[in-house]
């Protein structure tokens, strides 16, 4: 199942970013990169330095990717499994070129020209970290008219058909809001709520912090050791379970809706 | 409660128009927002990296190892397994789920200097961590995951480097060789930024309180009290009140416990005749030892036997260095060459050919000489067998090499060294014993080669011995008597810290014993010192 839906993700990936799919099947993958994605994925300077200086014709690389684990004889090509490091170059390489949007809905009537809403769209990564770690992921989605604010937007628009350009018969409203003040409205919606949660997680870390700097202080108090040791190690206990929250966004948006609200 | 939050730099800068350089298609948004979700941990708990490490089979005390640390003891730990449980697979995996969780970037393994490179290829193939092996200096502040040996690390000018840094995490292999807080080790140790922190050691510290102190109080300073305060603990409330809190911060897995169903031993003595001109060879070199006029010196005497037992190649190489040293008469050596010449077979040899003609196994053979080595290697060539020769000096990548050879292409691997750490031969279980050590614990190191996790089969043993020689007292009053090769043994550790001492109590038995009598109650008296702290091991 999982390889089913990372060789998904696969295709997905390469098709969207303009390589030529040459062969696949139920766990093979031939994908004939473009000079771009050969440039980002492949560690080759020195070649395409040569191709530049001489004016060579570039020779983008072809990838083979196997993804049930089990290589038979004579196949060549690439194991490629969740742990591997080439996909997750590859996330990397999507997060990159996926961080910032501008779309238009394709609206069904073709005949009247109908009007197309703006939105803001902020997908958000909240990671809960002390000495353990724990993510959450938020898709905002602010009306840029009315303001108005859910969530669960990439949800919502799962099923859309969305395109770079304008559709025929559509026109775009302007924003009553800007983009970035819109974008402070979220911040400033994640703060509220981060403030409303209880935080036993935090609670937690904090008190182990304490249970492990009364064993620390105890220690100093009867022992000879020196100031500085007992300074390294106490910024080791905070550094280890100082409870923090950090928010970064995964990418955003501007969004051209048919819905005026949701 | 309130927590502080970050909002990271983009929140300032992610809607800037000429930031946002190039316009996503809305596949490429979603592209983007689920690579984001593949690799985002969504519960404080559990093995994340499970997911991403399928090729490797982990056993269920590894798992829970893994969790035990990162979930109770937060991160810092004592990894005190017994040997062969995988402690490696423990800690790289435990490093791994850190680095999935961005808990740790940056981290330092500090290992036996021999041991670098190994262990940063094993971080790489198992567990997909760019460990880089420390040979330049610029490596400590280049790369995320360093490994290198604490004799390196300690020493300017990499010293004040390597303080600088700020690590999230130390992995200390070998860990009771930190034991004396008086040496620049301890020391230094002592001043790096422990965030978490890894000390792996094979040796049960917990049966020294002051060594368990010094490496506890490395860990977590203060946890056990003052050394004063320890003392007293440890004499007025005893060993289970420590042990209570030790358990706190160390795991140690046991063998027997850790469910896991080792395939058995079948141990086979084969006790094979000299043919008439071996044994007239034997005798020969036997008489020289008991001669009272005889230059030969009595441990090289035994040497010289032992070798007899093991091929006439292997007895001429030291007759014709004892000639080079003028040790030996010109006569002497004619006279014990035309010996040597008369020999047309070697017995030991057409047994271990038998033995591999009649399995489809592929087969190890250890010998203690490097001339039985060439020579086997020929004669069972002669016999259209292909063998690979392996020696513990060989370098890592050679020694890699021969057991790829081994693995793909050759029937027989003949070793003259287990080579302590480096060669791993779970995909054969049969062994040849073409000689014996003196020594039981290096004939444990030979079998722990096949007999490890991943061993798919029973291991089959075989123990050569030449009848009437000096061999037959070795193999039937010691390895027949201790069950030691019968099972894993559990105190394998606690033992190998006196293997030197065991050698040379065998061969001062064997030396200087007047009769065969004394010889046997010597060595039953060994046999039963050898048995019994494996039992004082098991009952507790």
């Amino acid at each position: 199942m999982e390889n089913n839906s990372l060789l998904r993700y696969l295709y997905r990936y390469f098709t969207a970013n303009h390589a030529a799919i040459t062969y696949e099947d139920n766990r093979k993958l031939e994908v004939q990169l473009t000079e771009e994605l050969d440039q980002e994925l492949i560690n080759r300077p020195f070649y395409w330095q040569y191709i530049k200086k001489t004016g060579g014709i570039p020779q983008p690389m072809t990838l083979h990717f196997i993804i049930d684990g089990k290589r038979k004889e004579q196949e060549k090509g690439e194991l490629l499994h969740f742990g591997s490091p080439r996909l997750h170059q590859i996330f990397r390489s999507a997060q990159q070129r996926g961080r910032w949007t501008l779309l238009y809905e394709n609206s069904r009537q073709t005949s009247t020209a109908s009007p197309l809403f703006p939105w803001l769209m902020v997908n958000v990564k909240i990671s809960y970290v002390s000495h353990q770690r724990k993510d959450h992921i938020i898709s905002y989605g602010l009306q840029l008219i009315h303001g108005q604010l859910v969530e669960n937007m990439m949800n919502r628009l799962n099923q859309k058909t969305m395109n770079t350009v304008i559709p025929n018969h559509s026109f775009p409203m302007a924003s009553l809001i800007q983009a970035n003040s819109g974008l402070r409205r979220v911040q400033h919606k994640i703060e509220q709520s981060l403030q409303e949660e209880t935080h036993e997680w935090a609670a937690q870390a904090v008190k182990r912090m304490n249970g492990e700097i009364d064993i620390l202080d105890r220690y100093y108090h009867s022992s000879s050791q020196s100031p500085e040791e007992y300074e390294l190690e106490k910024k080791a206990i905070i550094h280890r379970y100082h409870p923090q929250i950090e928010v970064k966004i995964i990418n955003s948006g501007l969004i051209y809706l048919t819905e005026s609200a949701m | 409660m309130k927590v502080d939050i970050t909002f990271q730099p983009e929140w300032e800068t992610s809607l800037d128009p000429i930031q946002g350089s190039s316009v996503a298609t809305w596949e490429q948004f979603k592209l983007a927002y689920e690579s984001e979700q593949w690799t985002s941990s969504f519960s404080f708990n559990g093995l994340l990296s499970y997911k991403h490490l399928h090729h490797l089979e982990l056993f269920p005390h590894q798992e829970k190892t893994a969790k035990r640390v990162m979930e109770e003891m937060d991160g810092k730990a004592i990894l005190a397994d017994e040997v062969g449980l995988g402690k490696t697979i423990e800690a790289g995996l435990i490093l791994k789920e850190y680095m999935i969780r961005g808990l740790v970037k940056k981290a330092l393994i500090l290992v036996p200097a021999s041991l670098t490179g190994q262990w940063a290829k094993e971080m790489y193939d198992k567990f997909f961590i760019p460990a880089v092996a420390q040979r330049k200096t610029y490596v400590w502040k280049e790369a995320d995951i360093v490994v290198a040996s604490i004799d390196t690390a300690k020493r300017p000018p990499h010293r004040e480097i390597v303080l600088d840094q700020e690590y999230d995490m130390i992995i200390f292999d070998e860990a009771h060789k930190l034991k004396n807080p008086k040496t620049k080790n301890y020391e230094f140790a002592r001043l790096l930024n422990k965030k978490f922190c890894l000390m792996l050691t094979a040796t049960p510290v917990q049966n020294k309180p002051d060594e368990l102190y010094h490496l506890i109080n490395l860990l977590k300073p203060g946890l056990l009290g003052s050394q004063k305060e320890f003392s007293r603990l440890f004499k007025e409330e005893g060993e289970e009140a420590v042990k209570h809190i030790v358990q706190r911060v160390m795991v140690r897995n046991r063998r027997e416990h850790t469910g896991i169903q080792w395939t058995k031993r079948k141990v086979h003595s084969i006790y094979i005749p000299f043919t008439t001109e071996e044994r007239n060879f034997y005798q020969k070199i036997y008489q020289l030892k008991e001669a009272p006029a005889s230059s030969l010196h009595g441990f090289t005497a035994t040497t010289l036997l032992r070798e007899v037992c093991s091929s006439k190649e292997a007895a001429y190489m030291t007759l014709k260095s004892l000639h080079d040293r003028s040790e030996l008469t010109d006569d002497m050596l004619t006279s014990l060459i035309q010996h040597i010449q008369d020999i047309s077979t070697n017995s030991k040899a057409e047994k271990a050919l038998s033995i591999i003609q009649n399995t489809e196994d592929k087969v190890v053979i250890f010998t203690e000489y490097r001339a039985t080595q060439l020579y086997l290697q020929w004669f069972f060539q002669q016999h259209g067998i292909i063998s690979v020769p392996f020696r513990g000096g060989f370098k890592r990548s050679k020694k890699e090499w021969m057991q790829q050879l081994f693995k793909d292409r050759a029937k027989v691997l003949i070793a003259t060294e287990a080579g302590g750490e480096g060669i791993n031969l779970q995909f054969s279980s049969t062994i040849i014993n073409y000689d014996l050590p003196w020594n039981p614990m290096r004939l444990e190191q030979r079998i722990g080669r096949l007999h490890r996790l991943g061993q798919k089969s029973d291991v089959q043993i075989y123990n050569f011995a030449v009848k009437e020689t000096i061999e037959e007292h070795i193999l039937s009053l010691l390895y027949d008597k201790i069950e030691l090769f019968k099972n894993v043994i559990g105190s394998l550790d606690t033992i190998l810290e006196s293997t030197d001492t065991v050698e040379q109590y065998i061969t001062e038995t064997l030396h200087t014993s007047e009769s065969q009598k004394e010889i046997e109650v010597k060595l039953n008296h060994l046999s039963a010192i050898i048995d019994q702290p494996m039992e004082k091991e098991g009952s507790n």
